[in-house]
């Protein structure tokens, strides 16, 4: 009745049984620690970003060599950010993907968000960021080709990403900046 | 051999019963699966990563579920999209987003681990990817 096998199997599947349980925890205990980090009022400061110097350029986007598109105004932003990102690390934190976005509206589209710069954050010592005189990684630009002259703002962004469990997506700052006339 | 010699001694009413038992099993299993479909929206609830263009955050391997929410996509989400006339699907981050006056959703990707966007992958000349093509948002 009792054979060896048949011990075997009921030993493997308590033992998945087990680790079913142990993942479920572990995937809860993301959102229940940065909750705790929000309600024990551990939560980081406003990151400061501000423009150091902007370049607006006329170039091509596309296919290399795409002559067919049209000449667009293309963004380069020098910003410094300063932002402290440790109180989110927790210890089911895989990594941190950390995003500085540019956010616009025009008269054909309302809502227009562009990634500037981006980093991939995979320790906990590496989430304190400082950043100085940072060229930014993504050009912008706008699908009506034009920039200049409009209002953005720049937020941090962060996504971050457990072990095991969901992903979350938070924001934080916003300062203000234009896009100046192109130049050669 | 000896498990069809031992079929063959079953009666006909122990066959079917065999047949009926081992049906029920793979349509539950169709069922589990088409009604994961229906509760997160999506023709595909659980992907594979097949490319290393999203590391460190996923492997080659990787399951990740996903759903197709009705609300707009965010910037910085990870979305799964099919360019068209390509039947395989692309799991990247959305790095910009435009949205027209009547909501129609302008979208550029990239891969984390690439080094540029994704043009060079969409069709010749096209520049963005619409809502439509989006099949599914990882969740985790």
């Amino acid at each position: 009745m009792y054979s060896l096998p048949q011990r075997a199997n009921t030993l493997f599947a308590f033992f998945i049984s087990v680790l079913f349980c142990v993942l479920g925890a572990v995937a809860l205990s993301g959102p229940v620690l940065l909750l705790a980090t929000h309600a024990g009022g551990r939560d980081a400061g406003v990151p400061v970003i501000s423009v150091e110097k902007m370049a607006v350029k006329l170039g091509r986007r596309g296919h290399y060599y795409d002559y067919t598109q049209p000449m667009t105004e293309l963004a380069f932003i020098h910003f410094n950010m300063v932002a402290d990102l440790t109180p989110y690390w927790t210890w089911n934190t895989k990594q941190l993907f950390v995003y500085v976005v540019a956010e616009y509206a025009t008269p054909t589209h309302p809502t227009n968000q562009i990634v500037i710069y981006d980093d991939i954050i995979t320790s906990k010592d590496d989430a304190n960021i400082d950043l100085r005189n940072q060229l930014s990684e993504y050009i912008a630009s706008d699908m009506s080709h034009k920039l200049a002259g409009i209002n953005a703002t720049l937020s941090l962004h962060w996504n971050t990403m457990p072990h095991v469990g969901i992903l979350m997506t938070d924001r934080k700052g916003s300062t203000p900046l234009v896009f100046p006339k192109p130049t050669k | 051999m000896d498990g069809l010699k031992s079929l063959s001694r079953l009666s006909f009413r122990q066959l079917a019963q065999q047949t009926l038992n081992f049906c029920l099993i793979v349509s539950s299993a169709l069922m589990i699966w088409k009604g994961l479909s229906v509760v997160t929206n999506s023709e595909s609830p659980i992907v594979v990563v097949l490319s290393e263009s999203m590391e460190p955050a996923f492997a080659r391997g990787d399951l990740l579920f996903l759903t197709l929410p009705s609300a707009p996509v965010n910037i910085g989400d990870i979305c799964v999209f099919k360019v068209e006339g390509k039947s395989v699907p692309i799991v990247h981050r959305v790095l910009e987003i435009h949205t027209s006056t009547n909501n129609t959703q302008f979208m550029l990707t990239k891969g984390d681990n690439n080094p540029v966007d994704d043009r060079g992958l969409y069709n010749q000349g096209q520049m963005w990817i619409r809502q439509e093509d989006v099949v599914g948002k990882v969740q985790g």
